[in-house]
């Protein structure tokens, strides 16, 4: 028995290079793309999508094969087998490799405008940027007119405007190994601001231990189809909050073991460090000076003009104490300037 | 006024064959690959029901008791085949 049917004009499954399935269920309407199942693997040009146990619902206005242009647009993916959790995996097949993802979720939708995923957990890197975020959620800007799955779009709609709250939220890149526990990522249109109650960095051997961080930070527009990687550093060299109640490097041999109610603030370009550092006792600390971005040399450059230790005016002491603290690779000290090679 | 009539009906049976289009499948596993780069995307469905309608041309299998059928499924670039 043989059958053959005509397809739309330039039928967009074909550009697909593979597809495999396991106990599925498609259903193509002019109202509703709809798959449910166990797995399904699709290699779409450079990009390999994988799903496990899911339940996706496209809603579209007439019936069409497109299925990767309607899914980007309207959709919603929910656990098929609801004792256990959806899985979404995002790969780059081509030589790049430029990023992969793995998604872990009882809820993700999408809107015209907008990315919802209920985190069970969230694992991935961009551009050699490890990032994770476990149980919690990620609401993000989703441009109206992305037509394909489009990653890179995707990161910038999430950097335009987005609201991320997790349990856990890590971020790993060579030189730096973060973790941020109860903490809440908002990008406005122009502004940053994070929130967490506790969080570590680790280097090498060292580790320093942070509690109750919070930094706001002015940010420049960022258009989806402009790439402008300095979007946010430009915003934190115009305007800057950073505090935290107190930070640790307990691991580290040397006098000063911790910071309390330390606060970093910058204004166009003029920066003003205050806090108290522990000695024996604590006492004050108070830096001023200049910061500058240099996209050149991809430098940001802290000149510091004054410093005082408790009532004592102690320049090159107030140095070490910065980079006993920022004790990573790409941070130099250098005469009076702190050097951080981005 | 009778090319107006025939142009409406054409018209009237296109948008009715479009809004009819559906399509249907409860599969076991499917596996399809392209060999080749300009090759069409081929394989082997194993499904329990199949259920084709599209402009028009309307194609169905469905077994009985869960049972399984195989069938060779070739996608093209503007037709499939099984």
């Amino acid at each position: 028995m043989k059958f053959s049917t005509p397809l739309e004009d330039n039928n967009p499954l074909y550009g697909i290079d593979k597809l495999n399935a396991s106990k599925a269920e498609v259903e193509m309407s002019h109202e509703v793309i709809d798959v449910k199942g166990d797995d399904l693997a699709v290699h779409l040009g450079p990009i390999n999508f994988e799903v496990n146990n899911i339940n996706m619902q496209c809603r579209v206005s007439e019936f069409t094969t497109a299925i990767d242009e309607a899914c980007i647009q309207n959709t919603t993916i929910k656990p098929y087998d609801e004792s256990k959790i959806s899985k979404i995996r995002l790969s780059d097949l081509s030589e790049k490799k430029l990023y992969n993802l793995d998604i872990q979720t009882n809820e993700l939708s999408i809107e015209e405008d907008d990315l919802f995923i209920e985190v069970k957990n969230i694992k991935g890197n961009y551009l050699n940027n490890h990032f994770g975020i476990s149980r919690g959620e990620l609401n993000c800007y989703k441009d109206p007119e992305l037509k394909i799955i489009d990653v890179e779009n995707l990161v910038y709609g999430c950097l335009k405007r987005s609201k991320i709250i997790g349990e856990k939220l890590s971020y790993q890149i060579p030189s730096l190994n973060m973790h941020i526990n109860k903490a809440s990522v908002i990008f406005d249109e122009d502004k940053m601001k994070l929130h967490s109650d506790y969080a570590s960095f680790k280097n090498k051997g060292s580790v320093t231990y942070v509690a109750a961080m919070s930094l706001e930070c002015d940010k420049d527009p960022i258009v989806v189809d402009i790439n402008n990687p300095n979007a946010i550093l430009n915003g934190c060299m115009r305007s800057m909050t950073f505090k935290l109640d107190r930070m640790d490097n307990g691991t580290q041999k040397g006098q000063v073991k911790d910071i309390k109610n330390f606060k970093l603030a910058v204004n166009t370009g003029n920066f003003k460090i205050t806090g108290k550092v522990k000695f024996v006792f604590y006492v004050s600390l108070d830096v001023t000076g200049k910061v500058k971005h240099d996209p050149k040399k991809k430098q940001i450059v802290i000149d510091v003009n004054k410093a005082k230790v408790g009532k004592f005016s102690a320049r090159s002491f107030a140095l070490k104490i910065v980079k006993k603290f920022i004790n990573v690779d790409n941070v130099k000290v250098v005469d009076n300037s702190i050097i951080i090679q981005l | 006024m009778k090319k107006l009539i025939l142009v409406t009906a054409v018209l009237l049976y296109q948008t009715m064959a479009k809004s009819n289009d559906y399509m249907y499948f409860l599969v076991d596993s499917l596996n399809m690959t392209k060999n080749e780069l300009k090759t069409p995307l081929s394989g082997e469905i194993l499904a329990k029901h199949i259920y084709v309608n599209m402009m028009g041309n309307e194609f169905e299998i469905q077994t009985q008791n869960d049972e399984l059928f195989v069938a060779d499924a070739i996608l093209e670039s503007d037709r499939f085949t099984s």
